[in-house]
């Protein structure tokens, strides 16, 4: 299995798959030039990973900010975790937010109608 | 010989109320640098912090909107009316921001736009959340290097109907400005 670490930048998050603990973290804000380009790793990891491991894995997002054509790679990333989930693997997912903007816990509720796996949303100030 | 009165440009950008106004050919590096310069400015004004992040989100989408058309067209530097070029800024009165970003479009694209954002002003917050959430779920249209969502993600974020300004240039081009209130 390659691992996954890719660093942060201005425009991308940290992206990292500890294998100890099993979590896959991204943190950072993500508005690259090319987010489909950008994601693209980084779901083929992920359905590598799926593929060959049937372990609980957590996700722990903390992104205060995402353009829209990241949403849109979020939740393709997220409907893999849910394939997974479906077919008995045990998922967690952990969203850090910012209680100060209005908007952050919006986009984690609208994240969390779209899956039914364990879904934790955390308000941490930033 | 070139020659500018810059006091007269600095108190023309003060009687618009420009925070801050980028011209000129555009790449994604310089989105995010002209960003940071953004970023700074806002936090100055001490900006509640979902409307910083409101006045950045929009100035991202309506930036990359223009770097992706530019590249969908195929503009490069020195062609008549200059369409690699965009121009974009930032406007505060004392009270609101807002956003505007013009560039040169072709009429029919246009037209298509602005239909677009006439349609997304009609609608309240609610069906726009109901929009954004159903263009989530769609195929990425063929024809763009986005995800269809950034207009949605502005008519969001905008605390007022978007508004659009349509300047005649030669042939089928116009100049399209669209400004967003935050």
């Amino acid at each position: 299995m390659t691992s996954l670490d890719l660093p942060q930048t201005r425009a991308t998050p940290r992206v990292l798959f500890d294998p100890q603990t099993r979590t896959l973290t991204l943190k950072g804000e993500s508005y690259p030039e090319n987010s489909f380009q950008f994601f693209e790793p980084i779901l083929e990891w992920v359905d590598g990973y799926l593929r060959e491991r049937h372990e609980a894995i957590t996700i722990a997002v903390d992104m205060p900010y995402m353009n829209s054509s990241s949403t849109k790679c979020m939740l393709d990333l997220l409907d893999r975790f849910e394939d997974a989930y479906r077919g008995g693997q045990p998922i967690l997912l952990h969203w850090s937010y910012d209680p100060e903007n209005g908007r952050a816990l919006d986009l984690a509720e609208e994240f969390k109608e779209e899956v039914t796996f364990p879904f934790e949303t955390v308000g941490v100030r930033g | 010989m070139p020659t500018i009165d810059l006091f007269e440009l600095r108190n023309t950008f003060a009687m618009h109320d420009v925070l801050t106004c980028f011209n000129g050919p555009f790449s994604h590096g310089l989105i995010e640098e002209f960003g940071v310069a953004v970023r700074r400015h806002l936090e100055q004004r001490a900006a509640e912090h979902s409307a910083l992040l409101d006045v950045f989100a929009v100035y991202v989408e309506l930036a990359q909107n223009v770097r992706n058309y530019v590249t969908m067209k195929g503009f490069t530097p020195g062609q008549p009316h200059n369409p690699d070029c965009a121009i974009i800024t930032i406007l505060w009165d004392g009270e609101r921001f807002a956003v505007a970003a013009g560039n040169v479009v072709a009429h029919a694209d246009a037209t298509g736009l602005e239909a677009r954002i006439s349609e997304l002003n009609a609608l309240d917050k609610d069906d726009l959340r109901v929009r954004f959430k159903k263009q989530l779920r769609a195929p990425r249209p063929a024809d763009s290097l986005g995800a269809g969502l950034g207009l949605l993600d502005i008519a969001r974020r905008a605390g007022a109907p978007m508004t659009v300004t349509r300047t005649p240039l030669a042939a089928d081009w116009e100049f399209f400005s669209i400004l967003v209130r935050i």
